[in-house]
């Protein structure tokens, strides 16, 4: 009895912990590369969900709810950076752009959207699956595939192409890749948007799972800022150890200690900073 | 002199609450001992911020502490208000330095605001709990009964007593004048002030009569105002000098190089934490006030991760140096926040989010900066048409345009 519970626990932890490493790992590279603390990331997370809710109960399709989410939050990522961040690079002053954002883009979805929570399941992927005594939600399952199909398109993208290679060495050395001639603007650009759609992607995914209310966005974001930490900032692979190990600690205690279920990310986090300061990976 | 002047500021503005009643808006009253309670909360953001580097997000803790601690000292064990400021005090100092103990290995940058947040969010968490209804009030919040110290006419003797303090120092100096000799410059603002000082003192005693005779709500307001007014201006005055004592040089040398302090033989640890007992004792004060403000606190109010980032605010829209740019942030944001609230309703966030880029756009150094500067004020819209006209895709060389 006590395995069926730990096996989908771990399926459910898994899974949210794919939904975490989207929404964290732009979040973490914007901090590595650009030294923004991104304030507006839970914004675009929020956006992403409500957008995607939207486009795909209308249309009965989850692929067009994501495409629609993906575009709408890239392009909001790219005019908050091209009209806002660019004009002013000092880490603290940005910090206050994106909270006035943040404030600004919760309160237009609330005045929008209202207090309500919003779900949709596209009916093929409705119900569970048994596996002998264990029951699995197919969504949860969908979500780790389409998890595993994306963690390695990033990994590609971060170790095998051109891009991927400057932005880790930006994270290391920004003006060193600036001496190389490379565009650093145009990399943050870039990386800003990247970063806002895989929010958008992350928020409209998890909709048929949680759904979607007003303040998901700012409890995401706290969220994301504590994988971040765990993880080291702008170590994108201790961004995915630190995802999956948030989603783990998360759902484990969902269905263990309902108690801790809010607290545990954080609990985590304080563990691994008073042990290793620097964050996981983080050499 | 100057203390004199400021003294004299301090007895102006103390005698503000008439004036506005006059002319009809005593609502006002509050909003502006809620913008003095708020600028002692950014002071001591701004303390750790910008002379120590440390961004603190767990800020709110102290402010919540302080909150709790004066409900839990009138509700439960009826200790006069007079005695729960200070004792409030010592808590947040103790609180500093337990925070400062529980963060020691990563004193500093990112890891410290996160490892403050997590604190902050773990008293949250349990604060909000059902279980705990009993000791945080949950949503419905404790309900404070209002001191005596707020219903008497007690509080407005400190402007007065000051004013004749500062007669009778005059009337000192320019009798020491006088028979040595010495600056004359002095003795004429000495002159200046005692007439000054008996006009005010005047008007301080209508201000008293006319406390007297008000009704409890509005009086509580006055007498609020006046109260919250006197522990800013003390707060300020300690913090100013702390920082122009050896304690805050060796601050700022941390703040510069951290390393280098260090290796001069500083111990860094114990500088940090100092700051971080004084700026929490500072921050419980605030709370402390705050919570017989609001006469009703709950965690949302108090421990809210939200609260934190207000300091943020507050410190960057008013300019970090010099540090009363916190507190000039603090009472424009709460005033427009405040006007906005009424006439904007549910828009009011988008609104306060737009002024803050505007602001944060226009004005990147803070609004401090501006008064100080003032001939900056003219270059503001040239920043902006500058940052905006040039070619975005250049690595553009990073200047100060007030340079």
């Amino acid at each position: 009895m006590a395995l069926e519970i730990l096996v989908s626990a771990i399926i459910d932890g898994v899974a949210l912990g794919f939904i975490f490493l989207l929404l964290s790992l732009g979040l973490s590279v914007i901090f590595g590369l650009m030294r923004i603390v991104n304030f507006a990331h839970g914004s675009m997370f929020l956006w992403g969900a409500y957008i995607g809710y939207e486009v795909s109960s209308r249309t009965g399709n989850l692929l067009a709810g994501i495409l629609a989410s993906a575009s709408i939050t890239g392009l909001m990522g790219f005019l908050i950076e091209y009209l806002l961040l660019k004009r002013l690079r000092e880490p603290l002053t940005q910090a206050i752009i994106t909270i006035g954002l943040m404030l600004l883009l919760d309160r237009v979805a609330w005045l929008r959207w209202g207090d309500i929570t919003y779900i949709w399941l596209p009916p093929e992927l409705e119900g569970t699956i048994l596996l002998g005594p264990t029951i699995i939600y197919k969504y949860r399952l969908f979500v780790i595939v389409v998890g595993i199909v994306l963690l390695i398109a990033v990994y590609i993208f971060f170790n095998r192409t051109r891009y991927g290679m400057i932005i880790r060495a930006g994270i290391d050395d920004r003006e060193m890749i600036q001496a190389f001639g490379v565009n650093i603007e145009r990399v943050f650009t870039g990386i800003f948007v990247v970063g806002s759609v895989l929010a958008g992607v992350a928020g409209s995914i998890l909709v048929p799972w949680q759904g979607v209310y007003p303040t998901l966005g700012i409890n995401y974001l706290l969220y994301a800022f504590a994988i971040v930490v765990i993880g080291g900032v702008g170590s994108i692979g201790g961004t995915m150890v630190a995802s999956l190990l948030a989603g783990l600690a998360q759902q484990l205690s969902a269905y263990y200690a309902p108690y801790l279920a809010e607290p545990s990310i954080f609990l985590l986090m304080l563990a691994v900073l008073m042990l290793r300061p620097s964050g996981l990976l983080r050499v | 002199m100057r203390i004199a002047w400021l003294a004299i500021i301090y007895t102006i503005l103390s005698l503000l609450p008439l004036a506005l009643e006059s002319i009809g808006v005593s609502r006002l009253v509050s909003i502006l001992a809620f913008s003095y309670i708020m600028s002692i909360y950014a002071l001591s953001f701004a303390l750790l911020l910008g002379y120590l580097g440390l961004l603190n997000f767990g800020h709110a803790l102290f402010f919540g502490l302080g909150a709790y601690l004066t409900a839990y000292q009138t509700i439960w064990w009826g200790i006069p208000y007079v005695l729960v400021i200070p004792i409030s005090m010592i808590f947040g100092a103790a609180a500093g330095f337990l925070l400062s103990l529980i963060v020691r290995r990563a004193f500093g940058g990112i890891p410290f605001a996160f490892i403050t947040l997590t604190v902050l969010l773990m008293v949250y968490f349990l604060y909000t709990r059902r279980e705990l209804r009993a000791i945080s009030g949950s949503e419905q919040g404790l309900l404070i009964p209002t001191p005596q110290l707020l219903t008497s006419t007690i509080i407005s003797y400190i402007p007065l007593a000051l004013t004749a303090i500062l007669i009778t120092a005059s009337i000192y100096t320019i009798l020491r004048s006088g028979k040595s000799g010495s600056k004359a410059g002095a003795s004429r603002s000495s002159i200046a002030i005692i007439p000054l000082s008996l006009i005010l003192m005047s008007a301080l005693i209508l201000l008293i009569d006319s406390i007297a005779n008000r009704a409890e709500p509005l009086r509580i307001s006055i007498n609020l105002y006046i109260l919250s007014l006197t522990t800013l201006i003390a707060v300020h005055m300690a913090i100013k000098k702390i920082l122009e004592s050896p304690l805050g040089l060796i601050w700022i040398s941390i703040r510069e190089n951290e390393s280098r302090a260090a290796s001069l033989g500083y111990n860094v640890f114990i500088y940090k934490a100092i700051a971080m007992s004084i700026s929490g004792a500072i921050a419980a004060v605030s709370g402390s006030l705050y919570a017989v403000y609001a006469f009703n606190i709950n965690p949302e109010r108090t421990f809210s991760p939200l609260l934190s980032v207000y300091g943020l605010i507050y410190s960057l829209i008013g300019g970090l140096y010099p540090i009363e740019g916190s507190i000039i942030g603090a009472i424009v944001v709460t005033i427009i926040e405040r006007f906005i609230a009424d006439y904007a309703g549910g828009w009011s966030l988008v609104f306060v989010g737009v002024l803050f880029i505007t602001i944060v756009l226009t004005m990147p150094h803070g609004i401090a900066y501006y008064i100080w500067n003032p001939s900056t004020i003219k270059n503001t819209l040239k920043v902006l048409k500058k940052a905006y006209r040039s070619t975005p895709y250049k690595n553009k060389e990073q200047t100060n345009p007030y340079g």
